[in-house]
């Protein structure tokens, strides 16, 4: 198309997004991804088994034709279970992002676009944070939030109050737990995230265009709004597409810790850790959720790699496959 | 470059006290004490805890107090979970456990990732690197929880070529090592990879190859130090995460590591105990950054140690 200057430039979205589909791989696991996405939609809902239905004279069973993936020990089909645990990561991991783009963004912005002190002063924040071992982190930040009477106690319990019992406290319903963990892996992130958006607005910031933006009387606001953060789009993109797989994985191992989604809800951390316990007797508790998270977590990332590829189509590889984090801790 | 490095010592030193005096305000601000427990201990003999260990104090007499036993005598003060022991022997015995561990894991992880990421660009465009860059994604993607029990299924309770769990001989570090090290590999590899197929097309590589250097020269003389920079700066924080322990490897091997008490003292409220471990943590991560700022210079000649 570059030979061609009369034809009208195309539509960069369209343009990564037919890059992004002219590959095999990421096509197959776009594919993969949705039926995830919906099996984890629909199935708890199809399913003539509840998630929380136990069937204790039946116990544990292999798969068979009336339970896919088997039952637990409690006799509670692991299918229906195995799928609810999918909502609750995907989720976690899009709240995640979500939260670390809405944090780590204006963060990252500000930093680079003032530089000096204000610069050396949150990154020195900035690092402190990081020098924070994750669990520990974690750990600190749901016990804190957790408290009765703080304030995302009371916004759960104003947004649940209709739903549940009179006189019973929102604090003790699982589901709460599980907005705890969004707060805590969103507070974890978004510094990754800071550090992209500063490097990016950095060198931005110098360009001839946001030079002419300011001549023409463009207030900081908007320089930084209208021109510096829409050409900062794609690495800001591949950095949200890398957080995503480890939000997910964090949270699976958080749950497996006891430290995340807790029964009677799963997630497929949950599933792990219980099926672990028994994996030489009853394989299929471990090997399930293991597979569907394993399938989940790859996908996303031969699509992010695939995404981070048509966004920058000149090096032919992944700019940046560091761990979002910068951490390890799975 | 002596001056740097000195200012960058005392930089270090200066967040280690941030960090310190974060963790120790943090802990101490959250709902429930050391001494709670699932029936209410009396209140006489809770205040007699509370002041055996000097928790009554005013916050700022504590922070004092504890300050001067670190930084003066290294001590870092009484654990309330485990009597009679104190942090320093509790990290004492535990580090040892998870630095052989996560040096073993370290040896492993680049031993595979780095041969691999940098055969994944050479060998671009071949069939074979289309396989192996499946497996070093999939790498990514298995997380340890996922790992460390099919490792038992297959090699412990399948083969039965290692032991379960537990730690007594060379033979118990072997599957923990592994499970601790995959991962990290995988992401050397996908590091490596990028690094060196940026470095490939550079100029200086091609005025390599003019002046008539083998391929393999090329590749390991001249591209492989600059390629390596990103690997570099990711194993300043992979390495001290291995090396400190994972609770989740420990969990599922069942070792006496280090990994654990981040989980546990944060849950009890062990004070001394959390921003015991959460210093030594932090202390190796800043260590390790700082050396691989150094290591970066030294590999690339044209990056300066800021």
């Amino acid at each position: 198309m570059a030979g061609e200057p009369a034809r009208a430039a195309p539509n960069p979205r369209r343009e990564v997004l037919r890059r992004l589909l002219s590959r095999g791989s990421a096509r197959a696991a776009a594919l993969v991804l949705a039926l995830l996405v919906l099996a984890c939609l629909l199935a708890p809902a199809l399913s003539p088994w509840r998630y929380d239905q136990t069937d204790l004279a039946a116990g544990a069973l292999p798969p068979s034709r009336a339970h896919w993936f088997g039952t637990d020990d409690l006799g509670r089909d692991l299918l229906v279970r195995a799928f609810l645990g999918g909502r609750i990561s995907f989720a976690v991991a899009t709240v995640v992002a979500i939260l670390s783009l809405a944090i780590g963004v204006p963060y990252g912005a500000i930093a680079g676009y003032w530089s000096g002190r204000i610069d050396a002063a949150m990154m020195r924040v900035m690092q402190v944070v990081q020098a924070l071992p994750f669990l520990v982190t974690v750990i600190l930040i749901e016990v804190f939030f957790a408290r009765k009477g703080g304030i995302l106690h009371r916004a759960f319990s104003a947004i649940i109050a209709p739903f549940v019992a009179d006189g019973a406290d929102a604090g003790d319903y699982p589901l709460f737990r599980v907005v705890l963990m969004f707060v805590a892996l969103g507070a974890f992130w978004w510094p990754g995230m800071a550090r992209v958006v500063r490097g990016q607005v950095m060198e931005l910031r110098g360009r001839l265009f946001v030079e002419a933006a300011r001549a023409a009387g463009a207030g900081h606001a908007a320089i930084l709004l209208r021109h510096v953060l829409p050409n900062a789009m794609g690495p800001i993109l591949a950095q949200a597409t890398l957080i995503i797989p480890e939000a997910m994985m964090a949270e699976a191992t958080l749950s497996f810790l006891g430290l995340g989604t807790e029964e009677p809800l799963s997630s497929f951390g949950l599933l792990i850790a219980r099926g672990a316990d028994a994996m030489d007797l009853r394989p299929w508790l471990l090997v399930f959720p293991a597979l569907l998270l394993v399938l989940a977590v790859h996908c996303i990332n031969v699509l992010g790699d695939a995404l981070r590829d048509a966004l920058d189509p000149g090096t032919g590889s992944a700019p940046a496959p560091r761990p979002a984090s910068g951490r390890e801790e799975r | 470059m002596i001056r740097l490095l000195l200012k960058k010592l005392l930089e270090s030193v200066l967040l280690l006290l941030v960090v310190a005096t974060l963790v120790f305000v943090l802990v101490r601000l959250l709902p429930g004490g050391p001494f709670d427990r699932e029936r209410a201990v009396p209140p006489a003999v809770d205040a007699a805890l509370r002041a055996k260990y000097r928790l009554d104090a005013p916050i700022l007499g504590q922070y004092r107090d504890w300050m001067v036993d670190l930084v003066v005598h290294g001590n870092l003060g009484p654990t309330f979970k485990y009597p009679n022991r104190t942090v320093n022997e509790i990290i004492a015995v535990s580090l040892p456990v998870s630095l052989q561990i996560g040096s073993l894991a370290l040896a492993l992880a680049l031993a595979v990732g780095l041969p691999l990421g940098v055969l994944g660009a050479v060998w671009r465009g071949r069939p074979a690197n289309a396989v192996l860059m499946a497996a070093v994604t999939l790498g990514v993607s298995i997380p340890r929880l996922v790992l460390g029990p099919l490792l038992v299924l297959v090699f412990a309770l399948g083969l039965g070529l290692f032991p379960v769990a537990r730690w007594e001989t060379w033979r118990h570090a072997i599957l923990p090592a592994l499970c601790a090290a995959l991962p990290v590999g995988a992401h050397i590899a996908r590091l490596a990879r990028t690094g060196m197929l940026d470095v490939l097309g550079a100029d200086f590589i091609r005025t390599a190859r003019a002046k008539g250097l083998s391929e393999r020269q090329a590749v390991l003389r001249h591209a492989l130090p600059v390629a390596l920079a990103p690997v570099v700066s990711f194993l300043g924080p992979a390495a001290s995460g291995l090396l400190v322990g994972s609770v989740v490897v420990e969990r599922i091997f069942d070792l006496p590591g280090m990994g654990r008490y981040f989980v546990d003292a944060a849950a009890n409220r062990d004070y001394n105990l959390v921003t015991g471990v959460v210093l030594v943590y932090a202390s190796i991560l800043v260590v390790l950054d700082a050396l691989a700022d150094v290591a970066r210079t030294l590999l690339d000649r044209r990056t300066e140690l800021r």
